[in-house]
């Protein structure tokens, strides 16, 4: 019988021809070895059958993580900064505020993950609506079908259809259930955003 | 472009090696994505500070790490849960895909059943493609032990799945 190293060193086709030849006429009259081989190559292919494919919704999900890590960590970089070009940034600040926007601020990924996802969807399955209220902007996607809670997102109420709230960097979602299950994504605290949500008629 | 750009443009095209590792690491579907996205935020947190190198083998050794840190005491016992596409089979060939989710739950049990380190060995090489010398990279140990760990684990699985088989056509 032949050692597991040889069965392996044939199995991965590393043995030269001639000693390649010599297993092949080994396992002709060995069964146990021919059931090793056997084995060997019905689990491999039980394995890899095995394989999946990451959903996109895990994919979008990715992308808000690291999104959000960015941007909490580009926030601690400007509160270092404070401290020692604070008054610059101040008369900065000044300058930009009194002056008109020139560009549009780009929406924060997770904004668009929603829009992308939604745009992904059919019609009748998933709306999206971008909102003003007050000097808030506000994405509400619709949908017919609840939608998952993420990750580190909580309940603020007892009860399944409780809305849930989750903030990421400087997104925040809210989510209600009913009467038609609405997710709500700003850049807005959770308490502005849900002030928002009552202008709208949804909370 | 960004540095959250430039990370998901080199890390995302691995996502089904690290998705297909953290499965067979956990046994649930949520946890298993909740470890990828720990994955990658830990090594979004470390991107600076890589310097080329294979992104995929030096994220799977972070979702390695990770796993055996934060989810080794998860490792269920008997509670696994069904796997999400089993028993929800199309209208065409029923039973045959109703028998394939049967194997496939067969097959997470089995592996759950494997040693640790063949079942770590087989996730490296069968399902998150790496070659035998890389896992042996990652394993810290010789690629001939990785061959031995991934082929005793390989004939585990099939005589487990020729097992269940029988005892279903008996």
């Amino acid at each position: 019988m032949l050692d597991d190293a040889t069965i392996i060193a044939y199995l991965e086709g590393e043995l030269d021809a001639r000693a390649a030849a010599a297993v092949d006429d080994h396992l002709l009259d060995c069964d146990d070895c021919w059931a090793a081989v056997k084995e060997d190559r019905e689990g491999r292919q039980l394995a890899e059958g095995m394989r999946e494919t990451a959903s996109p919704r895990l994919r979008d999900r990715l992308r808000m993580a690291v999104e959000a890590a960015d941007g909490r960590r580009a926030a601690r970089r400007r509160r270092r900064v404070l401290p020692l070009g604070g008054a610059i940034v101040v008369v900065a600040t000044g300058l930009l505020l009194s002056r008109p926007a020139t560009e549009p601020r780009r929406d924060p990924e997770a904004i668009d993950a929603v829009v992308r996802l939604a745009r992904a969807q059919s019609p009748a399955a998933m709306t999206v609506t971008r909102y003003r209220v007050r000097d808030i902007q506000v994405v509400v996607a619709r949908s017919d079908r609840p939608f998952a809670m993420p990750g580190g997102a909580r309940p603020t109420g007892p009860g399944a259809d409780a809305p849930w709230v989750a903030s990421r960097g400087e997104v925040t979602l809210l989510c209600f259930s009913r009467p038609r299950p609405a997710l709500l994504v700003s850049t807005a605290s959770p308490r502005a955003l849900t002030d928002a949500a009552r202008s709208l008629g949804l909370a | 472009m960004t540095s959250h750009r430039a990370f998901l443009d080199a890390t995302l095209p691995h996502l089904d090696a690290i998705h297909n590792l953290a499965r067979r690491m956990t046994s649930d579907v949520g946890l298993a994505e909740d470890l990828v996205q720990e994955t990658y935020l830990r090594a979004f947190r470390g991107f600076a500070r890589h310097r080329g190198g294979d992104v995929r083998s030096w994220l799977v050794a972070i979702c390695l790490n990770t796993a055996r840190s934060q989810w080794r005491r998860a490792r269920p016992a008997e509670d696994l849960r069904p796997e999400p596409d089993a028993g929800r089979p199309g209208p065409d060939d029923v039973a045959e895909q109703a028998l394939a989710g049967v194997d496939r739950a067969a097959l997470v049990r089995g592996l759950w059943q494997l040693p640790e380190v063949q079942r770590i060995s087989i996730a490296l090489v069968d399902l998150a493609g790496l070659s035998a010398q890389e896992a042996a990279e990652l394993l810290s140990c010789p690629r001939g032990t990785v061959l031995a760990r991934v082929h005793r684990g390989r004939r585990a699985l099939a005589r487990l799945l020729a097992r269940e088989r029988a005892a279903r056509d008996a």
